[in-house]
């Protein structure tokens, strides 16, 4: 097991405990950040590891940039004053929830679906590629999504509003 | 000639349809849709009679109606002499009777004016499709439809619970005859394989004796239900409570006769079942005097009417039981003229005293009533067998065929009852239209009736008076006609062949219903019109018989205590009481009570708190990757 | 090399985490963020797929995901912003009217 591998272990942690931290944070602002933590590292995984340097940029983009900071406009929206977490979050329903969690995990390694053999060597996939796929074979879903984002945008205005 | 029988039956239920969708349209103008819609086929059936006089006949398919792996029933049609006389029975009396009800509902309100003439027609369709059929389900239908336009023309005036229950009294009645109709259908296919006329009857020979008597029996069970017919007479009388040409037309001249009809239709069945011939004879007399015997009595002109009718259509049965399936059927045919003939009159008489129906307040209505008056009396010496009116020929040939067939006491029986007749029918036209009026507020209001309610009785009083000339016809007259149908069949041909022969005999006995006639008549004379013997006395003296004779026996008491009482009995205490409220009941509100117990628990797992849900996903996760991994 | 049960491993657990956070979590935007990670753990899994197999279809449905994500967060945030306002807080026990 060479250095790049411990590397790969080490990075995995950090974005599992960040994973973990957006759990764990009983402030809504610091779980927001954790998974702002977690985002970012994910988009360095694939930048560095899986070869994808288009979605890595996407992914800080949309999710760090668009979708992350408007959930964070929302909770301070909010207001979350110290006081009003009352929130414990060390309860039986931990508990049970660990162990549901864990029967779960147990399962997916237990259903094998781990294809054996490792990452390819350094293949990058570029924008190119992907839209060689996306304008040809897949212009009909890209064309759907548009219109999905674009009713979302409109139930989301009819939701917001004040009159309910 | 299938489009002509198609039209004969079809214009009837056309103009049903019409008057009966659009009776707010129609209303008073009603009869100028049904009488059409009755006279045109009476018109074509002339024309389909005169082609069967030539010797044509018809079987055919139009449709077939049910086609199930071998129970192939088909809508088809058979004209053959029998249905041929049926139909221009039907269509013609039917028509004049149509006619006189335009005159006699003239006081219903608009629906019930168009309601009644629907029904009218649509019976008129239900009993032509009865003669018309070509297999016995077909003549089921028919047999079922009049018997549905029976009950709801029984029930018109519904709002009067007498006339409501009456309409019951004749359906439930009528069921039970309908019962034994139907046993003896299965019976007929189970061992034959088919309803068709035709193939019925050219396999009949297959069937064993007990099995043809059985079947017959039963059969002739519907035809007593039908035909009011000892046991099951007792709706007739009660049915009066109809519409008077209701009573005409359904409770005289055709609904009542097609019992009589499917006997004859039958006739290849019954020849192979002496015995049951013989019970259909037994009980036709019995039913004959039996009726004739409450008819003395009683003061209610429409029920005299309607036991006259019990007892005819016992001497129809005598004819058809006796073999004489043509005399029967030349009866059946004289007395729908002269029995609807009668009916009119005494509706005639009944609409202008505004529904008073006691004979006993009547009297000395000729003077007021000349054509009614008139032709009642052609009516009812057409009935009491006076040469040469139409009951004359008709009842002497029944009489003549039951000597000559050796049913002696059967002979006797009718004669004797020819001759009650004859009294009974004078009796009440004594008692209605001579001697002094006994109601002077009846016998001033009065009045003859509009010409469209008399010309029908003209026209029928004169069919009644020579109808019966047809026997007289060359080549055997009208029963000669219909034997060229019955002989066929009757290879054997024991009773039907001495039409002449025996000629003095035959004398005797026409001289004997002759005299029996007019004794009948002369007695009613003595006793209503001199008194002499006085019928108070007599009633004096012969109280138990006359409270026995006016209580009809006592009979629908019989059956009320026999099978209503129980039944209802039954019904109230067993089947509602505990089946119903208990066990029914019992089940369907305990099916609910476990769906709300069941609910109750169930609904617990509904927190309404969103994580119990994704919890509620996730189990199911789970789940499903457990019986991935496990299988 | 990596091998590519690392990165499925890795993916399985940020998704676990997410779940849990689902299950455990009473705040609903604290619920919507893990979601987001849930999301983010199938992410994980289709780029590792796709680096696998040297092709692109993993990527499409990485971009497609990510635009169903942005979809969801409006929808979300306008919810969570209604019944905030609604029951003047975001716990998700607040909503209570459908409690038997």
């Amino acid at each position: 097991m060479g250095i790049y591998e411990l590397s790969f272990i080490a990075f995995g942690l950090i974005v599992f405990l960040s994973g973990v931290g957006v759990v764990a944070l009983k402030n809504p602002v610091h779980s927001a950040l954790a998974l702002l933590a977690n985002l970012t590292l994910t988009a360095v995984l694939y930048l560095s590891y899986l070869s994808a340097p288009f979605l890595g940029v996407v992914q800080i983009i949309v999710y760090v940039g668009a979708i992350l900071v408007f959930i964070l406009f929302v909770i301070m929206l909010m207001n979350v004053r110290k006081e009003d977490i009352t929130e414990t979050l060390l309860s039986p329903r931990l508990l049970f929830g660990l162990g549901a969690v864990v029967v779960f995990v147990a399962q997916i390694l237990a259903l094998n679906i781990f294809v054996s053999g490792s990452a390819q060597g350094a293949k990058y996939i570029h924008a190119k590629d992907i839209a060689d796929l996306l304008f040809t074979k897949y212009v009909l879903p890209f064309e759907l999504v548009s219109v999905l984002i674009f009713a979302a945008a409109c139930g989301a205005i009819a939701l917001a509003k004040k009159r309910m | 000639m299938l489009k002509l029988i198609l039209a004969v039956i079809l214009i009837p239920l056309a103009g049903a349809m019409i008057n009966g969708l659009f009776c707010w349209k129609t209303k008073r103008k009603a009869h100028l849709i049904a009488v059409p819609a009755i006279a045109i086929p009476a018109v074509i059936s002339l024309v389909l009679f005169w082609k069967v006089a030539h010797g044509q006949r018809f079987d055919g398919t139009f449709y077939w109606w049910i086609s199930v792996g071998n129970f192939r029933i088909p809508i088809g049609f058979l004209l053959d002499e029998l249905s041929a006389v049926m139909i221009v029975t039907v269509t013609f009396v039917a028509t004049w009777i149509h006619i006189y009800s335009i005159g006699y509902m003239d006081h219903e309100t608009d629906r019930g004016y168009a309601k009644y003439f629907c029904y009218l027609n649509f019976f008129v369709f239900f009993m032509l499709t009865l003669v018309l059929a070509n297999n016995y389900l077909l003549m089921f239908v028919g047999w079922e439809g009049v018997g549905l336009c029976s009950y709801l023309l029984i029930g018109y005036w519904y709002e009067k619970a007498s006339a409501a229950n009456a309409g019951m009294k004749a359906f439930i009645t009528n069921r039970v005859g309908d019962f034994g109709f139907m046993i003896a259908l299965f019976l007929l296919y189970k061992h034959l394989g088919s309803l068709i006329y035709h193939d019925v009857f050219a396999s009949a020979h297959e069937l064993t004796l007990p099995l043809a008597t059985l079947i017959t029996l039963l059969l002739f069970m519907g035809a007593t239900g039908k035909s009011a017919q000892i046991p099951l007479y007792v709706w007739l009388p009660d049915a009066m409570e109809g519409p008077t040409p209701v009573s005409s037309l359904i409770h005289a001249a055709t609904m009542v006769t097609a019992g009589v009809y499917m006997v004859a239709r039958s006739h290849v069945l019954y020849n192979l079942a002496p015995f049951a011939m013989e019970v259909v004879a037994s009980i036709g007399a019995a039913t004959a005097m039996f009726a004739a015997s409450m008819a003395l009595v009683n003061n209610d002109l429409k029920r005299v009417l309607a036991y006259s009718t019990v007892s005819q259509l016992g001497y129809m049965f005598v004819g058809v039981g006796v073999g004489a399936y043509a005399a029967g059927v030349f009866h059946l045919f004289t007395h729908a003229f002269f029995k609807g003939l009668m009916f009119l009159c005494a509706g005639s008489v009944m609409h202008a005293l505004h529904g008073e129906l006691d004979m006993q307040k009547m009297g000395g209505l000729y003077n007021k009533m000349k054509i009614t008056a008139i032709t009642f009396i052609i009516g009812a010496l057409a009935i009491s067998g006076v040469p040469p009116l139409a009951g004359f020929w008709s009842k002497d040939s029944i009489l003549h065929h039951a000597f000559v067939s050796g049913h002696k006491i059967i002979w006797f029986v009718g004669t004797v009852t020819a001759a009650m007749t004859a009294f009974y029918m004078f009796r009440l036209i004594f008692l209605t239209f001579f001697g002094e009026p006994r109601d002077k507020h009846i016998y001033e209001i009065a009045h003859e009736n509009p010409p469209v309610m008399t010309i029908p009785l003209m026209v029928l009083a004169f069919f009644s008076a020579t109808v019966g000339l047809l026997a007289l016809l060359p080549g055997g007259g009208f029963e000669g006609f219909l034997n060229r149908l019955f002989e066929a069949a009757h290879h054997g041909a024991e009773h039907a062949a001495h039409g002449g022969h025996e000629a003095g005999g035959a004398a005797v006995l026409i001289l004997i219903s002759v005299l029996v006639a007019f004794m009948g008549i002369g007695l009613a004379y003595a006793m209503y019109m001199k008194h002499t013997p006085d019928p108070k006395k007599l009633t004096e003296r012969f109280r138990p018989i006359y409270t026995l004779l006016y209580n009809r026996y006592y009979v629908d008491e019989l059956y009320f205590a026999l099978f209503i009482n129980p039944t209802v009995g039954i019904s109230r205490h067993v089947l509602w009481k505990i089946v119903d409220v208990l066990i029914i009941d019992g089940i369907v509100n305990g099916v609910a009570r476990l769906c709300s117990l069941v609910g109750n628990l169930i609904r617990k797992i509904h927190t309404g708190f969103i994580p119990d849900y994704a919890w509620a996903i996730l189990v199911g996760i789970i789940i499903v990757c457990g019986l991935k991994i496990i299988f | 090399m990596i091998p590519v049960s690392w990165i499925f491993a890795l993916s399985v657990l940020v998704f676990a985490t997410g779940a849990l956070g689902v299950l455990i979590r009473k705040n609903a935007i604290v619920m919507f963020l893990c979601i987001e990670l849930m999301l983010n753990g199938a992410n994980i899994f289709f780029v590792g797929v796709s680096k696998m197999r040297g092709a692109a279809e993993g990527h499409i449905f990485v971009l497609f995901m990510m635009a169903i994500a942005a979809a969801e967060a409006a929808i979300g945030m306008a919810i969570i912003t209604a019944f905030y306002r609604r029951k003047g807080g975001v716990e998700v026990d607040r909503a209570d009217l459908m409690k038997w």
